[in-house]
């Protein structure tokens, strides 16, 4: 007898049996897992009845005990980790924990794992410890913060980031100036943070790190607790050696809309670097400095394409008002320029509502067909064709004919 | 020798395949199927203005029927900021006029940076009820210059790549972003999956369109699509279970056969955009961004084992042909990293190899090797070396193996929300074992042919 007719004999057995199997193991934890799920349905719900909410916690742990007993314990910790679960039931369910599993304290598991369950028991048992307030949680915290596992750390500093302890704002920003997690991550959960911020940033605008500084000064905006002063920190920060901190800076002041951010601001209009000069031009447009306008519009020909986008974005931004400043735009000798002062135009809706409509009449005014002139000369022929377009049919042909008789009907961007 | 020969060769694929059956089920049990509860996390990430924006391409060309249930399903996405950039080939009139009302689109000119060359843009329009939706009318041109277009328009740092016709989890988004999120100066890529889930699982944007319309009903699949649903879904399963157990320890990787994908912008212009002639332009992005090398394309491609979205189950005579430009983008993989390889410094030609290898094991050797058991025993036994009774025994051997792996991957599909349960994951358990003698010959076939034409063109060339 050959190997692959012994092969052939125990194979094809041993597949079928193997798959039966694992099959009827699948089928099995499937079910295990519905009725888990079914189970902690039914004591989260015993334990919000109107009746178990004011007996003590022991009596209700009695009340359920002989539902809950029949679950596992990471059953009973997911439920009491989920934030959906209300305060009684989570209460108990914590109690609950403590009296059936006293060998294994949740803040011992919430303190270091090594396989990925104990990860995920750890993280759970952070939520918990952080829900009820924990005396050790801020150390656990600030511990699974420096953990080197991003998930770990990531539970961390949302937890950090929800938190109402002053504490919880020191550990992120410790979290920030060791940047052993990338600085953004750790960013987003101090933006959210529930605790003035602002104050504890002010010191760190100074700090040697580019990365600190910049998140520093980007997150001074975001603290609705910040109050006047800090224009005066951030100004020195527009002149900072990288200039991503120049970037974060200029973006702050666009948002705090103080008054000596726009002078400022117009230095960096010429920045060396192309994504500065973007922000801020969109800094000045979210001041609604409509005086400067003039500024932004010479980006309209800047080297780099972000920034021409930036500055017709800003432009746009700042309303119908710019139309002067773009005017001139139009018949500028170079091509970009022409075609982003056209496509403000359009965009303010200039062209659609003022221009077509008395273009369109039976008495157009010799101003406005050459404001029309200029501007489709300037955006080309597809600029032109859309304008038809959005007139519709009746409008539509009238201006595609007075187009034709103002030599525009194969109009090119010139 | 002969004689010798294929029986051995026989015994060494039923070891391999069985080998790596029990392989594969040993790491499932092992990663078991925990279903962690991500969002605690992800909420605060989703309401941060830190979080990077993304500009999604929606490329159509055929199928614009449901294009407006789509992009409402897009716009309804969980993310702080992002744009949908439809590009259609020719947009149809009545689909075009469904979205004006819906959208309030009017044309409207962008003067836009030409980085990678198209086919002519004929007209754009931006929505006036929503400032995040873009719709750009252009010469068809196929789906790779279509990505390009949308591309070149792109306002944001990454692009995710969505194909029509899917039906996207809100927080699909989020979820496929979290690699970038976490570090985007490494991350160039990340794909995710778009499981394949049977009627009555999934909700078509055709069928919600149909439905929309007075009188219409929802257009039932075709009779091929629902006869292999089942197997259709189950190959959705198995390929998310590769993701998890095989490419996630990988510094690196190759998107799944159905895939929703969120590319670093710079990286895509740096590279000239999608190839006009790949078979899969998104897996030929994907070898190029990783053999391009470290100096020239420093960071990393992530195959996540994230479900972005469903899709119905499609007609056997389109699986056959997604199958044979599967087969073909593989050959072309290979031959593209062969001829890359010459100017890739070793350690990331190394990283390349052992892609391309996880690749190939995935997608070429287990088929071919099953293919090559059933095709030499069947020889045998017209020759008369082997009984049909042998044949049985080794469709049997093959069959429940298969059937193993696919509930292996039905184990870790349960960690993920929106597993099949009770009925449904019994039925699938119990069909598993027929896919291989129902459903495979197909997938077969095209395989073949696919190789057959790749081999042609290669001795040709």
């Amino acid at each position: 007898m050959s190997a692959l007719d012994i092969l052939l004999l125990v194979g094809p057995v041993a597949a079928v049996m193997a798959w039966g199997a694992l099959a009827l193991h699948v089928i099995r934890v499937q079910r295990e897992r519905v009725e888990a799920h079914e189970l902690m349905d039914v004591v989260v719900k015993t334990l919000q009845l109107d009746e178990m909410r004011h007996l003590s916690i022991e009596t209700r742990i009695q009340r359920i005990k002989p539902l809950v007993d029949r679950a596992s314990r990471d059953m009973v910790m997911l439920v009491a980790a989920n934030l959906e679960t209300e305060r009684e039931a989570f209460e108990a369910l914590y109690e609950y924990l403590l009296l059936r599993w006293p060998e294994r304290p949740v803040v011992r598991e919430a303190s270091a794992h090594r396989t990925r369950r104990e990860k995920w028991r750890r993280t759970a048992s952070l939520r918990i410890l952080a829900r009820l307030q924990h005396a050790d949680v801020m150390d656990l915290l600030e511990h699974a913060a420096a953990s080197p596992d991003p998930d770990v750390a990531s539970v961390a500093f949302a937890l950090l980031g929800r938190s109402h302890d002053p504490r919880a704002a020191d550990v992120l920003i410790a979290a920030l100036l060791t940047r052993r997690h990338p600085a953004s991550r750790v960013a987003v959960h101090l933006e959210q943070s529930p605790q003035p911020i602002a104050e504890k940033l002010r010191p760190l605008l100074q700090h040697p790190d580019p990365v600190v500084r910049l998140w520093s000064a980007t997150l001074v905006a975001s603290d609705t607790h910040t109050e006047e002063g800090f224009e005066w920190d951030l100004i020195p920060l527009l002149d900072d050696e990288d200039p991503r901190v120049r970037k974060a800076a200029i973006g702050s002041l666009g948002k705090m809309h103080g008054s000596i951010a726009g002078e400022a601001a117009l230095g960096l209009l010429r920045d060396p670097v192309p994504y500065v000069r973007a922000h801020a031009a969109r800094a000045l447009a979210e001041m609604g400095r409509t005086d400067m306008a003039g500024d932004i519009a010479a980006l309209l020909g800047d080297a780099d394409w972000w920034v021409r986008q930036a500055a017709k974005e800003s432009l746009h931004a700042m309303g119908a008002e710019v139309w002067r400043v773009l005017m001139p735009c139009l018949e500028h000798p170079d091509r970009f320029v022409r075609n982003g002062a056209a496509e403000v135009f359009q965009n303010l809706g200039i062209v659609d509502s003022l221009i077509v409509m008395e273009a369109a009449s039976d008495g157009p005014a010799e101003r406005k067909i050459e404001m029309l002139r200029q501007i489709t000369s300037a955006g080309g022929v597809r600029f032109a064709d859309s304008l038809v377009e959005r007139a519709g049919p009746v409008v539509g042909a009238r201006i595609r004919q007075l187009l034709g008789k103002i030599g525009l009907e194969h109009v090119e961007a010139y | 020798m002969l004689h010798s020969f294929i029986p051995a060769s026989i015994f060494f694929a039923l070891i391999v395949l069985a080998g790596g059956a029990i392989v594969t089920v040993v790491q499932a049990l092992k990663a078991g199927a925990r279903r962690e509860e991500a969002s605690i996390v992800q909420e605060p990430v989703a309401a941060s203005r830190f979080t990077i924006p993304v500009s999604i391409l929606l490329p159509v060309d055929s199928n614009q029927d449901a294009l407006p249930q789509t992009v409402r399903m897009l716009l309804g996405l969980a993310y702080p900021e992002f744009e949908v950039i439809v590009v259609a080939g020719r947009l149809e009139g009545d689909v075009l006029d469904r979205l004006s009302t819906e959208w309030g689109l009017a044309a409207k000119e962008f003067f836009y940076r030409h980085s990678i060359e198209t086919e002519p843009v004929n007209r754009i329009y931006r929505a006036g009820v929503d400032s995040r939706l873009t719709v750009v009318d252009k010469a068809g041109a196929g789906r790779a210059d279509a990505l390009n277009c949308g591309v070149d328009l792109a306002r944001y740092r990454y692009v995710c790549t969505i194909p029509d016709d899917v039906e996207v989890e809100t927080d699909g988004l989020l979820r496929v972003m979290s690699p970038a999120l976490w570090d985007p100066a490494q991350v160039l890529a990340v794909s995710s999956h778009i499981e394949r889930a049977p009627c009555g699982r999934y909700r078509s944007p055709t069928a919600d369109a149909s439905a929309g319309q007075a009188g219409a009903e929802a257009p039932r699949p075709r009779l091929s699509a629902r006869l292999t649903a089942p197997y259709q879904y189950l190959g959705s399963i198995r390929s998310l279970m590769d993701s998890r157990l095989l490419w996630q320890g990988l510094r690196g990787g190759l998107g799944p056969t159905e895939h929703v994908i969120v590319w670093r912008r710079d990286a895509l212009v740096q590279l000239g955009g999608f190839s006009k002639t790949a078979a899969d332009p998104s897996l030929d992005m994907m070898v190029r961004l990783q053999s391009a090398g470290p100096e020239r394309m420093p960071g990393h491609v992530v195959r996540s084992a994230e479900v972005f979205g469903h899709a119905p189950p499609a007609p056997l005579g389109e699986i056959i042909r997604r199958t044979k430009e599967r087969q073909r983008a593989a050959a072309e993989t290979i031959m593209e990293t062969s001829r890359a390889r010459s100017s890739v410094a070793p350690n990331a030609r190394r990283q390349e190899g052992k892609i391309v290898a996880y690749f190939l094991t995935s997608e070429l050797i287990a088929p071919l090797l099953q293919g090559w058991a059933v095709a030499a025993m069947v020889l045998g036994a017209l020759i008369g070396w082997f009984s049909w009774y042998q044949v049985v025994l080794v469709l049997v051997f093959l069959s429940f193996g298969n059937a193993i792996v696919s509930s292996a991957a039905l184990f870790l599909r349960a960690a993920a929300p929106g597993a099949p349960e009770g009925r449904d994951l019994n039925r699938l358990l119990v069909t598993s074992p027929l896919e291989f003698i129902l459903y495979r010959p197909a997938l077969a076939y095209a395989r073949v042919t696919a190789l057959g034409s790749a081999i042609a063109r290669l001795v040709s060339d």
